[in-house]
């Protein structure tokens, strides 16, 4: 099967809340999910994605719509990407969740690391403030966690 | 989707594919004490390298058995950190020296050993003695959460000697300096290290290797081995450097710049992403101590002459060198480079490259328990 741009036709994506998108086949089977759905010829339209909101979908494939450009250089893709993951935590988690869902490696490891690099450096009641996360570890545990992160000097 | 709390339930696979892109030993710990399902998706920081790394001894590949002891040598990994104190804790203030600068920001560098959870060594840059041993009022504990804590490199003291049969040891035998890559090890595990030996010539090991390999075993006169960016440099007395890739490649990255002769103290020292070479002259005396800097241009392959170091501010030492930038520490001037005549007085000196004169150090954060 012929994947190259010239001969790439369209395929509909249906969001979880309903909105169809139009793609070229050769920008969404960045997506493994959907080249397995396109080579086992399962890809009748519109392909539902019910783990993935049409906002999503959207950043998604514009994400995929520029890493297969052939055009694009590696240093143009990298600075590239640096924008693309400057959003808020709300964002992030579910372009995190959509790459995984939709099995885009390049993406995945993309924002895990946008993710590793704003927990870099940071006390865990920041990280908990800056995810919106709760502390929900028992007293135990919390005093097994000082343990550990603290220095017994002899 | 939930609301709230979506980044506790992420799927354990992809918070580990997060965990695992940290890498040093004090992010491991916070992220692992933010929530329940974040510990567990990924294992405690491993107490690796197995510190003290041991290393097979004799050095010199094919040595003769029986004309030497066999054993191991010992190398101590530290870790620089800088420590600044959350207000709510007061471990410096209940030290002598900060009752007249509690307005400050409290904020030190410490080296510190960690090869054992429950015995710590904490100390000052530039010192061999633990803290706690001659601090009095130091306590017992220091809970790294009163911290904001970053860690800003690592040094290896080399090395102490282990013999499986005690007998002397000569001079060409010994190693002189290491370098460890240990930058992949929280997912591979493995380390590589880089020696000089026998006063100026290369080996190279790596975690499993039984013996050490010869590294450009036709040249010798190397003074400094750094590892940088999963990469070693070593550099020879005249400023000659190669770079030394994970397979033992070996290519020559920048030419000579002094002349032979002796007389000079040399220091690689990673400084952001450059690599910089710092070279002291006279070795011996305090008279009219002067360093010099380089930067490594790797395209043009040559060492490139720097009038200045920004903020930046370089620690240098025989086991090891860092940078910091003078503004993550109060009072501190950047274009500055910290050093001690291990030789002369062992007081630690800042030399300034604004001025080129030397002043003795005495700053709050290089040692807050001056009495």
């Amino acid at each position: 099967m012929s994947l190259s741009p010239s001969t790439s036709k369209m395929l509909s994506l249906k969001s979880s809340d309903g909105k169809v998108l139009e793609v070229e086949e050769h920008v969404a089977v960045l997506c493994e999910t959907i080249k397995s759905l396109v080579e086992d010829g399962c890809a009748d339209s519109p392909i539902p994605l019910a783990n993935v909101d049409g906002a999503t979908l959207g950043n998604v494939m514009e994400w995929c719509k520029k890493h297969a450009d052939q055009k694009a250089s590696a240093d143009d893709l990298e600075d590239w990407d640096a924008e693309f993951v400057e959003r808020d935590q709300g964002e992030l988690y579910h372009l995190i969740m959509a790459a995984n869902y939709l099995n885009i490696k390049g993406l995945l490891d993309l924002i895990c690391q946008k993710v590793a690099d704003m927990i870099k450096g940071k006390h865990p009641e920041k990280i908990r403030e800056i995810f919106n996360i709760e502390n929900d570890f028992t007293p135990e545990q919390q005093e097994q966690i000082r343990k550990d992160n603290s220095w017994a000097f002899e | 989707m939930g609301t709230g709390n979506q980044w506790s339930d992420l799927p354990t696979d992809l918070l580990a594919m997060i965990g695992e892109r940290l890498n040093t030993r004090m992010d491991i710990l916070r992220f692992r004490g933010v929530c329940k399902s974040w510990r567990s998706s990924i294992p405690p920081y491993p107490p690796y390298p197995p510190s003290p790394l041991r290393l097979p001894f004799p050095v010199p590949p094919n040595c003769p058995i029986d004309e030497i002891p066999h054993g191991y040598i010992t190398v101590t990994e530290f870790t620089i950190y800088r420590l600044q104190e959350n207000p709510k804790a007061s471990i410096f203030e209940a030290s002598s020296f900060s009752s007249s600068s509690s307005s400050r920001s409290k904020n030190i560098l410490a080296k510190v050993r960690e090869e054992d959870k429950n015995n710590v060594c904490i100390l000052t840059p530039f010192s061999e003695v633990p803290i706690q041993l001659w601090h009095k009022k130091f306590p017992r504990v220091m809970n790294l959460f009163d911290f904001h804590v970053s860690e800003i490199g690592k040094i290896y003291r080399t090395p102490s000697y282990s013999l499986h049969n005690g007998s002397s040891i000569r001079w060409f035998h010994c190693i002189n300096k290491v370098a460890v890559s240990s930058s992949n090890f929280v997912r591979t595990g493995s380390y590589a290290v880089m020696a000089i030996y026998n006063h100026g010539r290369l080996c190279f090991l790596k975690s499993g290797d039984e013996e050490w390999t010869a590294i450009d075993e036709q040249n010798s006169g190397y003074r400094e081995v750094i590892s940088h960016k999963g990469k070693f440099y070593a550099v020879t007395h005249t400023g000659r450097a190669i770079v030394v890739d994970s397979f033992s490649e070996v290519s020559e990255i920048a030419c000579s710049i002094f002349g032979g002769g002796g007389g000079r103290q040399m220091h690689l020292v990673e400084s952001l992403d450059d690599l910089l070479l710092v070279d002291r002259c006279p070795y011996f005396g305090p008279a009219l101590v002067k360093f010099r800097v380089h930067k490594l241009d790797e395209e043009e392959h040559k060492w490139v002459e720097m009038t200045s170091l920004g903020e930046r501010v370089l620690f240098v030492d025989q086991d090891g060198s860092f940078s910091v930038s003078s503004r993550d520490l109060t009072g501190c001037e950047g274009n500055c480079i910290y050093y001690v005549d291990r030789y002369l007085n062992k007081y630690t000196s800042v030399f300034s490259l604004e001025d080129g004169r030397v002043r003795p150090a005495s700053s709050f954060w290089l040692n807050p328990f001056l009495i």
